[in-house]
This record gives C-alpha cells, structure tokens and sequence, in this order.
C-alpha cells in the first residue's frame, strides 16, 4: 500500500499497527520494544538501545528496515573505526579527475551503529552531528541523508571491557532509550525452533516504504500539544533538574524529545490531541538515559528510571492552564 | 512537591475570624475587639497572600504567620503596657485583663487588659482555622475556632444573646467553606473572572441566608425550657436573675403567698438572705460575677457568731438562691449547690437549677453574726475588699454627701457612724411606702434622702449602702426575707410579703455585720426597731455569745426573694429557654451547612451562560466531587485514563455517562478545537442520579449530610491546575 497523500491519523495508527505486527515475528515477546522503535522512527528520533550482547539488539533494527522497504546499513564501531568511515569521504576520481564523495556508512534510512560505544569519541561525534543535523558536510559539500533517517544505537553497558561511555551530551542526543532484556524462557524456544529453518530476518516482509512513512511522519507534526501541556513536559523537565537524587537533570532538548514522541504516541491512539498520559507513558524512556543519579542515589540502587518515574507520578496533572 | 493555594484563603480566613468575633459584642466594648484584631489580621492574610503567591509550602506560611503575629502581638502589648521590664509588663497585663474579667460586669470596658485578651484570643483563632485550613486541610473542622466567641457568649449571657449573632459565625464557616471546597479548584485564572466570582460570593450569601432562616423557622418549634447544657457544671460562670425584680413583684403582689416555713433551732426568728448584691451604683444594687465553688463551704473562717440549724420547707416555689441564714457554714438539701465564698449565696448547680427550690426541704448550718452594741461602736471599718464594695455610686448629688456628713455628726468610729446612719433612716423623717418607684438609682436616691424621704425597703436599704460608703464602710445590699410569722408549732411562716433587703456592713473584727434601717415593715417584728433596742441595730445582740438572745435584726436578713428571682428567672426562661434554642439551632445549622455548600457548588458548578472552558472545567469537579461523595477515590490523571480505571468499580450505565463526561472535557481540555459543553451539567446530573440509585441508604445519608468532598480538598493530583 503506497500513497503518498498525508494519510489520516487512523491510517497513520494502523501503519504503525502493521509495522509493529510484521517485526514481532520475528522479535518474539518484545511488544514494547518494537512499539517504541515504531515511535522513535515516526517522532524522527534515533534510538539507544543498551543491553549485552546477543538479546536482538540487531535484529530489532534490521526489522524495523526491511519493514518499511528501506535501506539499512550497519556500522560495526570499533576502536579504530575513523569519522570518514561513518560519513564519507572525497576521494580522486582518476578519470574524471573530479573529487567525488564517498558516502559512508550513515547515508541509508535505518542506520544501526552497533556497540557504538566501542569507538573512540572522535567518531562518536561524527556520528552524532550527523544525526542532530541530518546532513553531512564534506570539503565545502553538503550532503543530505535520507528521509526518513533513523540512527539505531547499539551500546554495551558500560560495565563491560574495551568501551568508551558515550558522553552525556551525545546520549542527549537520542530520543529514547530501551534495554531488550532476556527473552521469556518460552520466547527464547520460540527463537531456537523458528531458526532452525533458516535466518528468519528474511522472512520480514516490507509493509510500507519510506515515502509513505515520510508522509506519516508528516502528519503527526499535526497532533495538537495545548500549551498545558507543553507547561506539563517542561514542569517534568524542570523537576529532574531540582530532583536531589539527580546530579545531571533533563535538557530543554528533552523536554522537545519529550513532546515529539508524546506526540506520536497521541496520533498512535487515534487522537490528534496529546493528553498529560502520552507524555507519562514516554518520561523514563525518553528522559532516564539523560539524567545522571548522585553518588549517593547510585549507592543506595536507586535508578534513574525508578527516579524519573517517581517524578512523573509527583507532578501533577494539568487541567487547564 | 509544589503547592497550591487557594489565592484568597489567607484573606477569607481573616475576614472569617473577624465576623466570628462579632457575638463577643455584649460581652465587651466592640473597640477591644473589632478594632484592634484589624492589624493582626491584616499582618496574617498579607503574608498568606504573599506566600500563596510565591506558592510556598502551607507549613512555612503558617509559621511565617505565626511569627509576624506573634510580632505585632507583642508590639500592640508593649504599647498596650507602657514602659518597662517587657515579660513583666505583659504579665501584668495579662492579669489585669483577667481581674477585669472577674470583677467586671459585661460588657467589659476596653482597658489594655481586656484589649490584650482579645488580642491573644484572636492570634489563637487565626493560627488554629490556618492550621485547621491550609495546613491539615479540614477546613470543616474550622467550625470549632469559628464558634468560640459565639459559645462564650452563649454560656455567659445565655439569656441576652440575640440570635442575630449566629449569623456572622455561620458567614465566616460558610466563607471558609466556600473559600476551599468551594467552585475554585480549578484554576486561580478562572476563578478571578469576575461573574465567576460574583457567582461565588452570591452563593455564600444566599446559603448564609438560608441558614438564617432556617434557624428563625426552627426555633419556635424548639422546646425551650430552662435546661440548658452548660448549666450542667457549676463552676463555670451562670447567669443569674436580678433578685431585686423578684422582690418588688412579690412586694407589690396583692395575694401573698406562702413561700417557706422554717423552724430554727434557736427557736428566734431569723432573716433567711438569699443573696447579696455587692455593686451599688448609679444605676442601683446588682450581683456582681460570683465566684461559685461546689466544696469547702465549711472550711471558710466564719467570723464570731450565733450558731443556728434552720430546717426549712420550701412551698412550690421557683428560686435559683437557696434562702439561709447569714453567715451559713453548711446545708443539707436535695440537688446540686455551690456558694459564692465572698457573698455566701446559695446557688442552685443542678439541670433545673431555677426550680430546684421547689418543695424543697432543707437544713443550714449557720453563724449568725450578733455583736453588742459596745463592739459595734468599738469597731472600725474593715479593709481589704473587693473595691466595688466602697464605690459610691456616681451622679449623686453632692448634698448627699453633706447630709451624711451632718448624720454622722461626730460619731467617731465606723460603728458609730453605722449606728448614726441607721438610726437617722429608721427617724420619724421617712416614711415606708411602696409607691416609692422601684428603681434604686443616684437620682432615686437623692429625692429618697433630700426630698421625698418615702420609699420601701430597697431605698432604706441602698440608701443606707451609699452613706456608709460615703464614709468609707465597705457595704453591700443583702437581699431575702424578714423572719415571718411566728406558727403554733414553734416555726415560722415567711410570704411573699416578708420579701426585703437591708444593708451589710463590713467591719473590722466582726466581718459583715446586717444592719436594719428600713423602719416598721409590713409584718415585721418589732425587733428591727432600734428604739426598742437601743444596743441592736441590726444585728446586735448584747452579748455576741448568747444564742438565744439574737437572732434579730441582725441576722434575720435572707429570704424569700430569691424565690421571687425564681420566677423571674423563668420570665426570662423565656430567654434562658432561647440559650438551648441557640444551641439546638446551631447545631441544625451545622447540619445543613455541608449539604447547603454541596447545593451551593453544584448549581455554580453546573450552571449554564459560560465559556465551555469553564463549563467543561466545572462539570469536571463536580464529577469529581460526586465520585468522591459516593466513595469512589479518583485514580488520578487526566479525565479519560481515569474514568477508564475506574470504571470497573462502577456500575456499567454511570461507567458510560462518566467515559462520555471524560471525552468531552478532555477534548475541552487539550485538543485544538475544543469541545461543546451543552450536555455536559445534563450528563453530570445523569451520572450522579445513577450513583445514587445504586447507593445503600447509608451512604445516600452521607452523600446528603456530610458529603465527603465538602470535608477533604480534592486531591491535588488531576485537578488541580498548575495555575499561572
């Protein structure tokens, strides 16, 4: 089905329906998940998704590509991995005797940057400007990337040997962060029994294309956010920063995170409206990964997602500015 | 956590203490009081406004209030006290204000003791309806503070306290009501626009209305009867009837019935007092507040005497004051008494205190007082009384005090001076008439001694206080019955004839010694008559410590009216009667008042002519407000989340008419175009006639009396606006 016209929100909502249904074959038990890729693509975000290894971190990027028919390229982030090797780079054409432009691993529409924080920082960077400015400048040219354009993050955490823990500026720049989790135990003999015949990752069928996504994500811009609740987003915002458990509250860029994907998950109900439940939904995805918790909240295990949630519950609900 | 204020609740509950300290009126001048409270009110609801406006948490504004008026209370204090040590002077004042409260009779001058009582008094109820209000957020509790000025005066002037003086303490509950319950949850913003808040006020006035005038219809349909539920006790302050008004009726009434007969173990005739009025003034011989005590009448020193048993049998008579004779050191009798240790009255105490005489039969213990002649000459005046026992009366006219002065002559001791004065009225010079107007007033007076020299036993009686006071004895006027007729039996019949007053003198050795200058009286023995003998003026006998010898003038005082003040006290049980009417209209007021401010916020709630916003908003808290009356605790959040959690709890019909209710407001809320609000109050209604319907009886009873969500704030959460 392809069109092209700015679909309704109910098409829009059964867009992502179809989309979420088409990856959940082959991600088994991971609703949520695959619910909030769905959102993090249509509220032109990019995704972290933070887990160890081998939980389908992969998988749940390459789906959400062949879902909407387009291209995914993968860059495997190590050490030595340079920024041109993510953005591209000039090089002489002998015959031409023009420089032409290489593109990099960043020029597709889903992007998986896996174990992104195996990389040294310079790259880092170079990846992260890319995705704040969905462009790439090269000797004085610039580059536009796809549309739609989606970065998804894979990290380790950051326990784990030979990373480098992306700074709290660039984790700033991801819309959402999930963890994957270990699959239930019957999801995981689920997995073992459908691979035993062959990569199911194949079996995903595309069920849109990325015009027609294009064109959702144009008319979610259309949901209404009232002024309360934008005074809402910013009163969750403002209460990270004066939390005593958080060193490092949420950014003004969080609280537009907040809203956009508040945004989607409105038009994802069929409203064109948000209501304060959409953004509450979304805080500890969309916030926790942003916040840093004091010596002392880490000491007595207190997560910042426990914390965020904490604080939504806290604020109150607006009714009417 | 941020807080929310009502922007106005600092300010209501000033004006709210205010009004409610309008009942204090007759008890004291209103300057003390409506004047003086402004600066701490003002000082309280400013800093309320402030800190609501700044949105600090309620506990700090309380106590940011309560140190500012703490501030200005101990300025006003200082300024009140004058120069000196601080904690001294404001101790001193302190007590002077009580002493003024004890000696004084209402209502209270304006001194800077009294007004420094108030002061105190008013710090009290604005930091507990604060408390009661902002911080523990049971604003229906605030009823309590609010009606304390009112209780006072109810239990003091039960009889005088006009039920017009419910009116501003149902106000105030009404404003505190209003002022949190009320239409405003929603939003500061809304709430300040201005037909909006018309609206609200137009409510408090009409429901304050109402409640006045349920309390008019209710009242008659009261049964008022004497009882009253504070006279329960008896060291608490009582309201006793003027004795003297007794004592003319029952003078001036043709029949004369019996009042009591007695029989004394002296076998002598004896003056029964029922009481004594120790502030003669201008206006006439009044009680003064009696210090009333149940235990311990026979422990007081009794100054030397004749000891005497009286038994006594009360015909059906009425009477609060127990007739005994002076000075009683113990009774008998049915029922509960207390005495006023500085007048030695009898006061009934029981439940129907002003009939306890009835029938009653009784015997007293007491020392009569009968010095010699020669130890009343000897005697000096004493001291150390109660200054309003030496006050002369003002306005009397200045030849009054020359004439005393020529009466006394060179009498040189008090006793003489007594003697001189009580002789000079019982002189063939006045005459006993009782066409004498009954007023004992200055201006009586003056004709009494200066021109008229008629009038009856009062007049003698007031006449004979003024002089020796304007010789410097302390007196007071004991009022009772002479001794009576004399039975076959060996006792004594005493009527309502035998009804009087004389004076009583204190002096130094011999305490308060009866005089008897009132001259042959209508059934009166003979003994009275200082001609007959010389020595006994009123009470002396030859030798103070013959018994027999003496009951006479002396002792005789006390008698029968205070059965006459029984009746009037009944006449103004009328009025007594109203203090239990009070009562009971009070508490049906308050019984309502949940229920009015429900109706009250409903309508206003519902009402039709205004913006959707505000329609949506309205209908919004009074689902709300519905929910909570009918028990259910609203989850939190926005509207339609919300219906849908609850809505499992609900019946399947209010779950649908609540979820339509929920949509609507929701979209009136957030979405872009708004939402039309017409059938919204109709849907409200709806949803609120389904829940009742499924309501046991019990909770429909609660829902209507004491519905909940007039007591409890709404939660903040979900309905409360972030305003500005």
């Amino acid at each position: 089905m392809i069109q092209h016209a700015t679909p309704s929100l109910p098409e829009v909502s059964q867009l992502a329906n179809r989309m979420s249904e088409e990856m959940g074959r082959v991600i088994v038990g991971k609703p949520t998940q695959i619910r909030m890729a769905v959102t993090v693509l249509l509220a032109e975000g990019h995704l972290l998704i933070e887990d160890v290894p081998g939980v389908g971190k992969t998988v749940l990027a390459r789906a959400l590509g062949r879902v909407i028919a387009g291209e995914v390229k993968r860059i495997q982030f190590t050490p030595d991995l340079l920024p041109s090797d993510v953005t591209g780079v000039s090089v002489f054409n002998q015959s031409t005797r023009e420089f032409e432009f290489k593109q990099g691993g960043i020029f597709a529409h889903i992007v998986l940057g896996d174990e992104i924080n195996r990389a040294s920082p310079k790259t880092q960077s170079a990846l992260l400007e890319a995705m704040a400015e969905n462009q790439v400048s090269a000797d004085g040219h610039t580059y536009r990337l796809s549309r739609p354009f989606m970065v998804i993050a894979t990290q380790n955490p950051i326990e784990m040997e030979g990373t480098y823990p992306l700074p709290e500026a660039q984790r700033d720049r991801f819309m959402a962060r999930i963890t994957m989790g270990y699959p239930a135990r019957q999801s995981e003999v689920a997995m073992l029994t459908a691979q035993a015949g062959g990569d199911q990752l194949n079996t995903v069928q595309p069920v849109t294309d990325a015009a027609t996504v294009e064109a959702a994500i144009k008319a979610i811009r259309a949901v209404y956010v009232a002024p309360v609740i934008n005074d809402y987003i910013v009163a969750i915002s403002e209460a990270t920063r004066t939390h005593p458990d958080l060193r490092l509250g949420a950014s003004p860029r969080a609280s537009l995170h907040l809203m956009r994907a508040s945004r989607v998950v409105a038009a994802l109900a069929g409203r064109d409206y948000v209501i304060p439940e959409d953004v509450g939904s979304l805080a500890v995805e969309v916030l926790a990964h942003r916040v840093l918790p004091t010596v002392e909240a880490q000491v007595a295990h207190r997560e910042p997602a426990g914390i965020i949630a904490s604080i939504v519950a806290s604020v109150p609900t607006p009714a009417r500015g | 956590m941020k807080f929310t204020h009502h922007p106005f609740s600092s300010l209501l509950i000033a004006v709210a203490v205010w009004l409610s300290l309008l009942p204090l009126a007759p008890l004291i001048e209103p300057l003390a009081y409506s004047i003086e409270s402004v600066p701490l009110l003002a000082a309280a609801a400013l800093i309320g406004l402030i800190l609501a406006r700044m949105r600090a948490p309620r506990v700090l504004t309380l106590v940011a209030q309560v140190i500012a008026l703490l501030g200005v209370l101990l300025w006003r204090g200082l300024t009140l006290a004058g120069p000196g040590d601080p904690a001294g002077s404001l101790r001193t004042l302190t007590l002077d204000g009580i002493e003024a409260i004890r000696s004084q009779a209402a209502p209270l001058t304006a001194t800077p003791g009294t007004i420094w009582l108030c002061l105190l008094l008013v710090t009290l109820l604005i930091i507990v309806v604060e408390l009661l209000v902002n911080v523990l957020e049971q604003p229906g509790w605030s009823i309590a503070p609010l009606s304390l000025s009112f209780g006072i005066s109810a239990v003091i002037l039960r009889d005088d306290l006009p039920l017009f003086d419910l009116v501003p303490v149902i106000g105030a509950y009404t404003i505190v009501l209003l002022s949190v319950a009320g239409v405003g949850p929603t939003t500061g913003r809304a709430s300040r626009q201005s037909p909006f808040h018309i609206s609200r006020v137009m409510t408090g006035l009409g429901l304050a209305s109402i409640a006045v005038a349920v309390s008019l219809l209710v009242s008659p349909l009261v049964p008022l009867g004497p009882k009253q539920p504070w006279n329960s006790g008896t060291d608490g302050p009582i309201q006793l009837s003027d004795p003297l008004v007794r004592l003319d009726q029952d003078l001036r009434r043709p029949a004369d019935t019996p009042v009591l007969t007695y029989r004394p173990s002296t076998g002598e005739p004896t003056y029964l007092r029922t009481v004594a009025l120790s502030s003669v003034t201008a206006d006439g011989a009044r009680l003064v507040p009696m210090q009333l005590n149940r235990f311990g009448l026979r422990d007081l020193d009794a100054p030397p005497g004749t000891e005497v048993t009286v038994e006594t049998q009360m015909a059906d008579v009425p009477s609060e004051y127990l007739p005994v004779p002076f000075a009683v050191t113990d009774i008998d009798a049915a029922g509960l008494w207390s005495y006023d240790p500085a007048t030695l009255t009898v006061v009934a105490a029981g439940e129907d205190r002003t009939e306890q005489t009835r029938n009653l039969s009784y015997t007293a213990q007491a020392v009569m007082p009968n010095p010699s002649r020669e130890q009343i000459e000897a005697a000096e005046a004493g001291s150390g009384l109660d200054p309003v026992l030496s006050e002369v009366p003002s306005e009397l006219s200045p030849e009054v005090a020359t004439l005393t002065a020529d009466v006394v002559g060179d009498a040189v001791t008090a006793g003489q001076q007594a003697l001189a004065i009580q002789s000079f009225l019982r002189s063939d010079e006045f005459t006993y008439s009782l066409d004498a107007p009954s007023s004992a007033g200055s201006s009586v007076i003056d004709a009494f001694l200066l021109s008229d020299r008629s009038g009856y036993c009062i007049h003698f009686a007031t006449a004979m206080v003024t002089m020796a006071r304007i010789q410097g004895i302390p007196a007071r006027m004991a009022v009772g019955f002479t001794p009576g007729d004399s039975l076959e039996d060996g006792s004594f019949e005493v009527t309502s004839h035998d009804a009087h007053a004389w004076p009583e003198l204190f002096l130094d050795g011999l305490g308060w010694v009866p005089f008897e200058p009132t001259p042959a009286f209508a059934g009166n023995p003979g003994y009275t008559d200082p001609a007959a003998q010389p020595s006994a003026e009123p009470s002396q006998e030859p030798s103070p410590s013959v018994p027999p010898a003496s009951s006479q003038p002396t002792v005789a005082p006390p008698s029968p009216t205070a059965t006459p003040t029984a009746p009037a006290t009944s006449s103004g049980g009328g009025g007594a009667g109203l203090g239990i009417g009070l009562g009971i209209v009070l508490l049906i007021g308050l019984a309502f008042a949940p229920a009015l401010v429900r109706l009250g916020q409903r309508r206003v709630r519902l009402r039709g002519g205004v913006s959707s916003a505000e329609a949506a908003d309205g209908a919004w808290n009074e689902t709300l407000a519905t929910l909570r009356d009918h028990g259910m605790t609203w989850p939190g959040g926005s509207p339609v989340p919300g219906a849908l959690a609850l809505s499992e709890d609900l019946p399947d019909e209010a779950a649908e008419t609540l979820a339509g209710i929920a949509h609507t407001v929701e979209l009136s809320r957030y979405s872009r175009e708004g939402a039309v609000t017409g059938g919204l109050a109709g849907q409200v209604r709806a949803l609120r006639g389904t829940l009742w319907g499924v309501a046991p009886w019990g909770r429909r009873l609660r829902v209507t009396f004491v519905p909940p969500s007039v007591f409890t704030r709404s939660p903040r959460k979900g309905t409360h606006a972030t305003s500005d």
